[in-house]
């Protein structure tokens, strides 16, 4: 699952990152493989959020290339990550509440279908969908895709952030403190979605504090601390009690 | 869901529908001139210009904005389209019947100056509006003379002046807006930039492309408000519409579209413009005072908000799963 032998699908290169005269980031090299689940962890302030920010389209580097799928590329938008495969599963989830699970899980991508010339928005097969990304891809229980989505438990609402990256054949997921106010259950289903990712050759980047809760899923952890790297291993080469000891530090 | 719950939600999602009936009811009993079928006809005639104004700023309350030049921008459209068609040449040489198209085009451009203010310029929707209602007003009457303008070709005012073609336009128009709402990506983004402005941006929905767009189709819809206000009256007149705004609020609030943005239905708005002409129609029978009236429909609007509150909380009760 982890694909060292492959080219990186993600390469990120010598990246700085200055906000005024504060510097976020700090000549980072960053790489994700085919497949792979990365778990991206350091203190509040250590640069995570800002370094995945510019892979969603937030931010632009100061300085720095970013390459996907070997090509050289600049990220300056939402529909531009999309359109070259990333996806970022936000720690507020990116959910509207008083709308529908389809409607969540299909926002900004409704499918439509031709009516004459115009187009309107196939309801019936975003229900559909969504039912079988949702309960059947992901193992909820979510009987009406008409349901409103603040019905839904913390759980089921990851559930459908994370469905979007399973029906939209991304090629890297990013998600950012994905157990976040988590039951236990919750935290348990999270895990599971994860492990769906990487069962489907998706690559994920997951942000979190809780290593605890990740560290037994992924393939490798990078850890930054005050905008700089200070750990790239593989699972294998560093127990969690390690990790933590690293971190403390 | 069973029965009993699917029921009590369908009376709550169309309360406006069961206050309609029960006001006009009263009104009948009241006053037996309301029993007349034919005066109900008339009632829903006379409501289509104000109509179109509550329409205007339901379509920006859906997406979580304000529209406060609505009354003034229709006075505005209405007043310069007459000077344009009736005091000046310029449009001498058009055929009468396409005259019909300036008063229209004039309200998507005054729409789309709210809708740069707001979704170009990112300033606060109120305070945004609020100062266009300033300029149009002051606008209007500059521009115009502040005087009333007659004289206008008899296919312009056929729209507001005949029953039919004003009650078709009006319905035609609803169909579109409905259709766009409803059925179109478009409409999903309203709704959704309506009630989480952040997550649709994380999602790649521009909600400064939508709060562009509900204004032109605002500042449009107030284009046909306009229209038919001048065909009601046979002419153009500076207080037409001035204040409005009030009564587009309370269309739509009791109609159940919430302040918040992102929900109500566009079909329920109908149910709270016939309501205000029911009440208006009623009040104006029993020849109750102007004054009165003003303090009535204060007190139905804050009936309103309280009524909407409450519906909201019962439907959150019913719709909880388990």
């Amino acid at each position: 699952m982890t694909g060292l032998a492959k080219d990186p699908l993600l390469k990120m290169e010598k990246i700085n990152k200055w906000f005024e005269s504060i510097q976020a980031v700090n000549d980072v090299d960053f790489e994700v493989y085919p497949g792979e689940t990365v778990l991206l962890v350091g203190d509040n302030g250590a640069g995570k959020s800002t370094l995945i920010k510019m892979l969603s389209g937030y931010h632009q580097p100061t300085s720095g290339e970013i390459y996907f799928e070997g090509q050289k590329v600049i990220i300056t938008s939402v529909e531009c990550a999309r359109k070259l495969g990333i996806e970022t599963v936000y720690q507020e989830r990116a959910i509207v509440g008083s709308s529908s699970v389809a409607k969540n899980v299909f926002l900004g991508r409704e499918p439509t279908r031709a009516f004459g010339p115009i187009k309107i928005v196939d309801s019936k097969l975003m229900k559909e969908k969504s039912f079988s990304a949702v309960n059947e891809g992901l193992g909820l229980n979510i009987s009406s895709m008409d349901q409103e989505a603040r019905f839904c438990s913390g759980g089921e609402q990851q559930g459908i952030a994370i469905a979007r990256a399973l029906l939209f054949k991304y090629k890297l997921v990013i998600l950012d403190e994905p157990t976040n106010a988590l039951s236990v259950s919750g935290v348990r289903q999270v895990q599971e979605f994860i492990k769906e990712l990487g069962k489907k050759g998706i690559a994920s980047i997951i942000i979190t504090h809780s290593l605890s809760c990740i560290y037994p899923i992924c393939d490798r952890i990078v850890a930054l601390s005050r905008g700089s790297k200070i750990l790239d291993k593989a699972k294998s080469e560093i127990s969690l009690q390690e990790l933590e000891n690293t971190l403390l530090d | 869901m069973d029965n009993s719950k699917r029921v009590t939600l369908f009376f709550v999602d169309n309360l406006i529908w069961v206050i309609l009936v029960g006001i006009y009811t009263l009104f009948v009993v009241l006053n037996p001139g309301f029993q007349n079928l034919n005066f109900f006809y008339r009632l829903v005639y006379f409501s289509i210009p104000l109509g179109f104004i509550v329409l205007a700023e339901a379509i920006c309350l859906l997406a979580g904005v304000f529209d406060l030049s609505v009354g003034q921008l229709t006075g505005l459209v209405a007043m310069t389209s007459g000077v344009l068609i009736v005091k000046t040449s310029l449009f001498q040489g058009v055929p009468d019947f396409l005259l019909v198209l300036i008063p229209l085009i004039m309200g998507l451009g005054l729409g789309a100056f709210n809708g740069f203010l707001v979704g170009k310029l990112k300033l606060n929707p109120f305070l945004a509006t609020l100062g266009t209602y300033l300029v149009f007003y002051g606008a209007k009457l500059q521009a115009t003379g502040a005087s009333t303008v007659f004289g206008f070709p008899d296919v312009y005012l056929i729209f507001g002046a005949e029953a039919i073609p004003t009650i078709l336009m009006f319905f035609l128009v609803f169909g579109v807006l409905y259709f766009l709402l409803t059925k179109t990506r478009f409409g999903y983004h309203v709704y959704s930039v309506g009630s989480n402005p952040e997550a649709s941006e994380m999602l790649g929905v521009r909600k400064s492309k939508i709060y562009f767009l509900v204004y032109l189709i605002s500042g449009t819809l107030c284009g046909f408000a306009a229209l038919a206000y001048t065909g009601f009256v046979g002419a153009a007149s500076p207080t037409v519409a001035s204040d409005t705004v009030f009564m587009a609020f309370a269309g739509a609030i009791l109609a159940g579209v919430s302040i918040n943005g992102g929900r109500g239905s566009i079909v329920n708005v109908i149910g709270g413009i016939l309501l205000i002409s029911t009440i208006e129609g009623g009040l104006t029978m029993l020849d109750v005072s102007v004054y009165y009236r003003q303090v009535l429909f204060g007190a139905l609007v804050i009936v309103a908000i309280i009524i909407n509150q409450a519906r909201e909380k019962l439907k959150d009760r019913i719709l909880l799963p388990r």
